[in-house]
C-alpha cells in the first residue's frame, strides 16, 4: 500500500476518531523502514500512478505478531480490572 | 536491521522520501480534484491537511540520520553558503583574528622558550642549582659577582657532596675550546663536569656510553670525552665512527667514547663536547690547579632533589654542610680571608635548575613578557572587533532568523548553526593567525644576527602545543563572541523582528558597542605610548657617535694562544697577518687590538698616575692594548701628543694614550700635565709615560657612560705574563676602500696561509657588528610599533564598522530628520557626537594607560638605555594626533554617507 492510500485506510478505520495530519505519518513508516519491517517496491496507485508501496516484511510481521500480542495482553487486563471494577 | 539499508546512500534514501511525499500530494490533488475541485484548491487543501511537509520530511529524515552529525554537517555548509554571499564580512573577521593569533603565535613561541622551555632532561623540575649568598667581598674587581654567586671551588662540592637530601651532586664549568682535528680547527666551548653529571641529568647516550666517576680521575690515562648530538651531526654527519676517535681539545688529546642529546647548562653556549672536570688541567693548562684552593670559585653546582624531599629541607641540611665548610675554611685560610665575619654571614638557597642557567631568561624575560603582554593587548582588541562585527551581523540577520522561526525552525537548531559559523570562522581565523605567526617569525630569524643569543638559544619552530592553544583561542574567541548575539537573537520578538523594527536588540547591543570601541581605542594609545618610548630609545641609539668611523671595516678575531702557541709564536703570526692583509689590493690599513671596539670583552682596574695622591673616589678606567696605527685606522683623531708607533712595542718600552675624559678626571682637563705624567694599573710605581690624549670613543659598549675614563696601552711584545697563556687572542679591523665585505674571503685565504689550523671568528663588517649589538633594541622597537600600528588600524576599523552598521541601521530615523528640514550639517553633527564620545572617552583612558604604561617601562629593565626626560614630552602628543587622525579618516565616509541618505527613498524603504 502506498502512503496517501494507508492514511486514507487509517482514516476510513479509525472512522475519524484519529485526527491526525497525513504527513505525521511519515516519520513512522520511515521508522519502520530503518528497522527493517518494511520495505518499499515501485507500485501503482488507484490512479494508476506509479508510486512506492509499503510492504510488510517476514521481520515486520513477527514483529506485529508480538505488539498484537502485547496489546491484546494489555487489554485483558484492562478488560479484567474494568469487569472487577463494575462488579463492586 | 540490512545492511543494506545502511549502505544504501543516504541521499538516495532522502530523495526516495521526498518522492514518496510528492506522491501523496499529486494522489491527493488528483482525488480532490475528481470530487470538482480547481486545481489550485485541491493543491492548497492538499498541503493543508499533510501539514508543514518541510518539517515532516525534516522529521523523517531524521531518522535516518546520526541526527547531530549531519545537522552539524549541513550547518557547515549552511554557514559555508553564507559566508560565500558576505565575503566582506568573512575576510574582515578572518584578517581580524589572523592578526591577532598571528602576533600572539609568533611572541608566545619566543616567550615559551624564553620562560617555560626546561632543560630537556627527564623530571627537570626536581634539578636545583645552588646559589650562595654572603656579605664577604674579596675587595678585587675582578672577584666582583654582586651578593649572590652561582660559582662554587672544588672542595666545597666535596663537602656538599656529604648529603642525604639530594639524588646526587655535580659541577659544571664552560669553557672556551679550540676543537682540532684532520678535517676541522674551530673555536667552540665545552663543560667539564664531575663524573656523575649525567647521572644528575638523567640522560642516556644516543650512541656509546656517557661519562661515569671512574673518567672523572687527576692524570687518567685515557683522557675521554663525550660529545653533543647537535654537534655531533652539524660537524660529523652524524658518522657513527666518530666513537674512539681522537680530537685535540686545546693542543691535549681526549678520546670521544659517546653521543648525548643536550648542549650543556647554559643556553646562550651550546657546548660541543662534555669532559670530565679532571681533565680540567689538561684544556686549560694556564689555570694552574684549581682544585685544592678553596678561595677559587669556578664551578656550578646542580643536584637532583631525592624522592619525597623538598627544597626548603635540602636546603637546611645543605646549609649545616656549607656553614662547617665556611668555618674550617676560614681557619685553614684565616691569612687570605680579610673579612672574617663577613666570610661567616652566609647562606645557601636552592635556585630551579629546571632551565639550567639561562642567559635567556636575564636578558629577555622582560622585554618578552612586555611583548608577550602587548600581544595580548592587540588580542583584546581583536576580540572587541570581532565581537562588534558578529554583533551588527546578528542584527542585519534578526530578519532572516525570525522568518526561520516562523517557519518552524527550532530555537535549538538556530542555536546550533549560530554556534557552527562562529567555530568555523575561528577555525579559518586561527589557521590563518597561526600561518603568519609562522611565517612573521621566520622573517625576523632571517634578520637576526647569527652570533645573537636570540639565534643560538631560540628556534623558529611554532611547536605542537602553540598550535593548540592558538587554535583554542581563536575557537574560544569566536564562540564566546557568537554565543552573546546568538542569545540575543534566539529570544527572537518575531513580530516585531518581521515588521523591521530590530531595534531592541540593535539598541540594547549598541551601548555594549561603543563601550567596545571606546575600549579599542584606549587600548591602541596605550599601545602607541609605549612603542613611541621604545622608538624614542631606538632613534637615540642610532644618533649615537661611537667616536670612530664605522663604515669601510672588516673586522675579525683570531687567537694563536688558544691552541698551544707560546706568546712570540702568536705575536709573530698577529705581525704576519697584519702584513699579509696589507699586501691585499683596496686595503687601507691593517690594526688589532686585545679586546677590540665593542665586543663585550672588558679590562681595567684601578691606575696610579705621578704626581696624584690615590683616591677611594677615583674611578677604574677600562683599558685595552692596540697596536702601532690604531687611531688613524679607526679615524680617531688626536687631541695632542702622538699615535702608537713600533718602538713602543718593544722589550723595555711602554706607553700609553688616554682620552679626555681621563683627562678630566685625573688632570682636571689639564692636557700638558697629562702628556708629562705617567700611570700604571696597579698599585706599582707608574712606568708607563701618556704619550697622547684623544677623544672619548664608545669603547666597550654603544650605551656606556661618556664621562668614564679610557686607557690605551701600546701593545707589548713580551709582556710580564709568562710565556704560555690561555687565551691571547687579536681582534683585527681592516681599513678598506670599497665594500668590506667583499674582502672576506681573501681574508681567509691570508690567515690560512700563514696557519692553517688558525679558527677565524667573527668576521664580519663594523657595521654588522654595530647592527648585532643594537639589534635586541630594535627588535623590541620594530615588534613594539607593528603591535601599535595594528592596535590603531584595528581600533579605526572596529570604529568604521560600527558606524556604518548604526548609519545603516538609522537611515530611516535621518530620513525623517531631513524630511523634516534637518541640514546635512545637522546629521554630521549627530555622527560627529557619536564618534566624539567614543573618540573622547578611549582618549582620555588611553593617556591614563599610556602614561601608567610609560612608567612601567621605565621602572622595568626592559632593555631601554634612555631616561624619561631624554623624550621630548610632545613625542607623546603625536601618537595622540595620529590617533586622532585615524579616527577621522574611519569615520569621514560612514558621516558621509549619513548626510548623503535621500529622505524619500530612506521612507519608502520601509
Amino acid at each position: 500500500m502506498h502512503g496517501y492510500a494507508l492514511s486514507q485506510r487509517l482514516k476510513e478505520i479509525s472512522e475519524d476518531y484519529l485526527l491526525i495530519e497525513e504527513g505525521s505519518l511519515y516519520p513512522a513508516l520511515q521508522r519502520m523502514l530503518k528497522s527493517g519491517w518494511l520495505k518499499t517496491e515501485m507500485g501503482l496507485s488507484a490512479r494508476n500512478r506509479p508510486v512506492r508501496i509499503f510492504k510488510v516484511t517476514e521481520a515486520g510481521r513477527k514483529r506485529l505478531q508480538k505488539e498484537l500480542a502485547s496489546v491484546e495482553k494489555m487489554f485483558a487486563g484492562i478488560n479484567r480490572v474494568l469487569t472487577l471494577a463494575e462488579q463492586q | 536491521m540490512g545492511l543494506r539499508r545502511w549502505l544504501l546512500p543516504r541521499s538516495r534514501r532522502y530523495d526516495e522520501l521526498s518522492e514518496m511525499i510528492r506522491e501523496h500530494l499529486d494522489e491527493k490533488v488528483a482525488e480532490l480534484m475528481e470530487s470538482g475541485m480547481s486545481r489550485e484548491d485541491a493543491a492548497y487543501a492538499a498541503r493543508r491537511e499533510f501539514g508543514n511537509a518541510t518539517l515532516i520530511e525534516e522529521r523523517s529524515r531524521e531518522v535516518w540520520m546520526w541526527p547531530r552529525m549531519e545537522s552539524i554537517v549541513a550547518d557547515v555548509k549552511y554557514a559555508l553558503r553564507q559566508f560565500r554571499q558576505s565575503p566582506g564580512f568573512v575576510t574582515t573577521v578572518i584578517a581580524t583574528m589572523a592578526l591577532g593569533i598571528g602576533v600572539n603565535t609568533a611572541i608566545f613561541t619566543v616567550f615559551d622558550q624564553v620562560l617555560l622551555r626546561t632543560m630537556p632532561v627527564h623530571r627537570a623540575e626536581r634539578l636545583v642549582l645552588l646559589e650562595e649568598h654572603s656579605a664577604y667581598e674579596t675587595g678585587d674587581l675582578n672577584a666582583y659577582t654582586g651578593s649572590q654567586s652561582i660559582t662554587f671551588p672544588y672542595s666545597a662540592f666535596q663537602a656538599l657532596s656529604k648529603n642525604t637530601v639530594l639524588e646526587n651532586l655535580a659541577v659544571s664549568a664552560l669553557a672556551p675550546v679550540t676543537i682540532k682535528s684532520p678535517a676541522l680547527a674551530e673555536n667552540t666551548w665545552l663543560q667539564m663536569v664531575s663524573g656523575n653529571y649525567f647521572d644528575v641529568m638523567d640522560l642516556r647516550p644516543v650512541l656509546g656510553r656517557l661519562l661515569t666517576p671512574s673518567d672523572d680521575r687527576l692524570h687518567a690515562a685515557n683522557p675521554v670525552a663525550v660529545m653533543s648530538e647537535a654537534y655531533w651531526k652539524a660537524k660529523f654527519g652524524s658518522d657513527p665512527s666518530i666513537l674512539n676517535r681522537v680530537l685535540m681539545l686545546n693542543g691535549s688529546p681526549v678520546t670521544i667514547v659517546g653521543i648525548v642529546r643536550n648542549r650543556g647548562m647554559v643556553d646562550a653556549n651550546p657546548v660541543a663536547l662534555f669532559i670530565p672536570v679532571a681533565l680540567q688541567p689538561n684544556v686549560e693548562p694556564v689555570f694552574r690547579d684549581p682544585f685544592p684552593d678553596p678561595l677559587n670559585c669556578w664551578l656550578n653546582l646542580v643536584g637532583r632533589l631525592a624522592p619525597g624531599i623538598s627544597r626548603a629541607q635540602a636546603e637546611t641540611q645543605l646549609n649545616t654542610l656549607w656553614w662547617n665548610w665556611r668555618r674550617d675554611t676560614l681557619h685553614v685560610k684565616k691569612d687570605n680571608i680579610p673579612d672574617g665575619s663577613g666570610w661567616l654571614q652566609t647562606h645557601l638557597t636552592l635556585g630551579s635548575g629546571a632551565k639550567g642557567i639561562s642567559t635567556l631568561q636575564e636578558h629577555f624575560s622582560r622585554p618578552v613578557v612586555l611583548l608577550q603582554a602587548m600581544a595580548l593587548t592587540v588580542l583584546l582588541i581583536v576580540c572587541g572587533n570581532i565581537a562588534n562585527l558578529l554583533l551588527a551581523r546578528a542584527v542585519r540577520k534578526q530578519g532572516e532568523l525570525a522568518m526561520r522561526t516562523a517557519l518552524g525552525a527550532q530555537r535549538k537548531r538556530i542555536f546550533q548553526q549560530i554556534v557552527v559559523e562562529g567555530l568555523l570562522l575561528g577555525a579559518m581565523g586561527a589557521a590563518a593567525g597561526i600561518l603568519l605567526g609562522g611565517l612573521t617569525l621566520r622573517l625576523l630569524f632571517d634578520f637576526t644576527p647569527d652570533s645573537d643569543i636570540l639565534h643560538v638559544a631560540v628556534t623558529s619552530q611554532v611547536g605542537w602545543h602553540i598550535i593548540a592553544s592558538a587554535i583554542s583561542v581563536g575557537l574560544l574567541t569566536s564562540i564566546l563572541f557568537s554565543l552573546a548575539p546568538a542569545v540575543l537573537s534566539t529570544r527572537i520578538d518575531l513580530k516585531r523582528s518581521l515588521h523591521g523594527q530590530t531595534g531592541a536588540v540593535a539598541s540594547g547591543s549598541s551601548r555594549l558597542r561603543h563601550g567596545l570601541i571606546a575600549a579599542q581605542i584606549a587600548l591602541s594609545l596605550g599601545l602607541l605610548t609605549c612603542a613611541t618610548v621604545f622608538s624614542c630609545n631606538l632613534y637615540l641609539l642610532h644618533s649615537i657617535d661611537p667616536g670612530f668611523t664605522t663604515t669601510h671595516v672588516l673586522t675579525f678575531t683570531v687567537d694563536a694562544a688558544q691552541q698551544g702557541d707560546t706568546l712570540s709564536q702568536a705575536n709573530q703570526k698577529y705581525a704576519a697577518i697584519t702584513a699579509g692583509l696589507r699586501r691585499l689590493p683596496g686595503v687601507r690599513n691593517v690594526v688589532y687590538a686585545r679586546n677590540g671596539l665593542m665586543t663585550g670583552n672588558v679590562s681595567g682596574g684601578n691606575v696610579n698616575v705621578t704626581g696624584r695622591a690615590n683616591s677611594f673616589h677615583d674611578p677604574s678606567p677600562f683599558s685595552d692594548m692596540v697596536s702601532p696605527g690604531f687611531f688613524s685606522a679607526m679615524q680617531v683623531p688626536l687631541i695632542a701628543g702622538r699615535e702608537f708607533t713600533q718602538t713602543d712595542t718593544e722589550p723595555g718600552h711602554k706607553a700609553a694614550i688616554v682620552d679626555r675624559s681621563f683627562v678630566r678626571r685625573f688632570f682636571n682637563g689639564d692636557i700638558q700635565k697629562a702628556l708629562a705624567a705617567s700611570l700604571t694599573f696597579g698599585n706599582g710605581a707608574p712606568d708607563t709615560p701618556i704619550v697622547g690624549v684623544v677623544p672619548t670613543v664608545r669603547y666597550t659598549d654603544l650605551t656606556e657612560d661618556p664621562g668614564s675614563p679610557f686607557v690605551y696601552l701600546a701593545w707589548e711584545l713580551a709582556p710580564h705574563i709568562g710565556t704560555h697563556v690561555q687565551q691571547y687572542p687579536a681582534v683585527f679591523y681592516i681599513r678598506t676602500a670599497n665594500d668590506p665585505g667583499t674582502l672576506a674571503t681573501s681574508v681567509q685565504t691570508v690567515v690560512h696561509q700563514i696557519d692553517r689550523g688558525l679558527p677565524i671568528d667573527h668576521l664580519e663588517t663594523m657595521e654588522d657588528h654595530l647592527y648585532g649589538l643594537t639589534f635586541d633594541s630594535q627588535l623590541v622597537t620594530i615588534l613594539s610599533t607593528a603591535m601599535g600600528g595594528l592596535a590603531l588600524l584595528l581600533a579605526a576599523i572596529g570604529l568604521y564598522g560600527v558606524l556604518a552598521f548604526s548609519v545603516t541601521h538609522r537611515t530611516r530615523e535621518i530620513g525623517v530628520r531631513i524630511a523634516l528640514g534637518a541640514a546635512r550639517g545637522a546629521i554630521v553633527t549627530l555622527i560627529a557626537r557619536q564618534v566624539a564620545g567614543m573618540v573622547m572617552t578611549g582618549l582620555f583612558v588611553g593617556t591614563f594607560l599610556g602614561a601608567l604604561g610609560t612608567k612601567l617601562l621605565m621602572s622595568h629593565d626592559v632593555g631601554l638605555t634612555i631616561h624619561l626626560a631624554q623624550i621630548p614630552i610632545g613625542i607623546f602628543g603625536v601618537s595622540g594626533i595620529v590617533l586622532l587622525l585615524a579616527m577621522t579618516v574611519a569615520a569621514v565616509l560612514p558621516a558621509h554617507r549619513a548626510a548623503s541618505v535621500d529622505p524619500i527613498k530612506a521612507l519608502r524603504s520601509e
